[in-house]
């Protein structure tokens, strides 16, 4: 049975395969971009009887800087590619056991491209569904 | 319990429980109405029992690993299961009953589903015999 640290710790661990990419597996303060942040959005228990699986939907959250406006969407951008080594939802996908706590997981879809204010500071951010199923 | 939240419904398959990759369940029996309609019957038909079946609905998870549900399944391919389904639990009881009987396996889903789907099998098949009610 994998605990929802186990959860967010593997998916950060999948994401740390990113070049260049911070991980936090939980919320942080003051985050230092480029960075993913996991956040738990959805708990669906009672998937099948006597808690055989229960659905977790987490939302990564990759934030990069806003610096020079063209620059940064063209990061962001090689984030939410479907291939290459700065795609996010390959290298989610790249254990989709999550370290051997998970059934299965994968990214669903990227949605809410565009800027975020965190602590007053303007930062352009995407965010990644990721449907895990496990015990 | 009045009213009941099924939540730790247990289904063995020839007494292996496949219950953690159980969805939903349904087990359906019927008795064909025999019509004895007749004159005096004062113009309204009138019927009695005649002979009884069923049928088991299960939607399942898929899982493909060794000796899993797949396999389970697939081995029982159009053969005859003994089925037994616990609704509230175990251990059975006056308030938590089993149904047990036998069903064709006579269709099984390996594969079914897109792309990003959960892999499921959802099944029905017929009773065989009879479904017997037990409380001990």
């Amino acid at each position: 049975m994998a605990s929802i640290t186990e959860l967010r710790e593997g998916i950060a661990a999948n994401l740390a395969t990113i070049p260049g990419l911070r991980t936090a597996a939980t919320i942080p303060d003051n985050p230092n971009p480029p960075i993913a942040i996991v956040q738990l959005n959805r708990v669906q228990y009672h998937q099948d009887f006597k808690r055989g699986m229960t659905e977790y939907n987490f939302a990564v959250q990759v934030v990069v800087g806003r610096v020079d406006e063209r620059s940064a969407q063209q990061r962001l951008d090689l984030y939410c590619s479907s291939t290459g080594e700065y795609a996010v939802g390959l290298a989610i996908e790249s254990d989709r056991t999550l370290g051997g706590k998970a059934f299965d997981c994968i990214v669903t879809e990227m949605t809410n491209y565009g800027s975020v204010l965190i602590s007053d500071v303007t930062y352009l951010a995407a965010e990644f569904n990721v449907r895990v199923l496990a015990s | 319990m009045a009213k009941q939240i099924l939540t730790d419904v247990v289904v063995q398959l020839n007494g292996t429980s496949i219950s953690q990759n159980v969805n939903s369940v349904e087990l359906t029996t019927t008795a064909d109405a025999i019509e004895t309609t007749a004159f005096g019957s004062a113009g309204w038909r009138t019927y009695q029992g005649g002979l009884k079946s069923g049928s088991v609905t299960l939607a399942l998870h898929n899982d493909y690993a060794s000796t899993a549900l797949d396999s389970i399944l697939y081995n029982l391919f159009n053969s005859i299961a003994t089925v037994t389904i616990f609704p509230a639990g175990t251990p059975v009881g006056t308030s938590t009953p089993k149904y047990e009987f036998t069903a064709l396996v006579d269709n099984v889903a390996p594969v079914s589903g897109a792309v990003g789907d959960l892999a499921v099998q959802n099944l029905t098949w017929t009773i065989t015999g009879a479904v017997n009610r037990g409380t001990i």
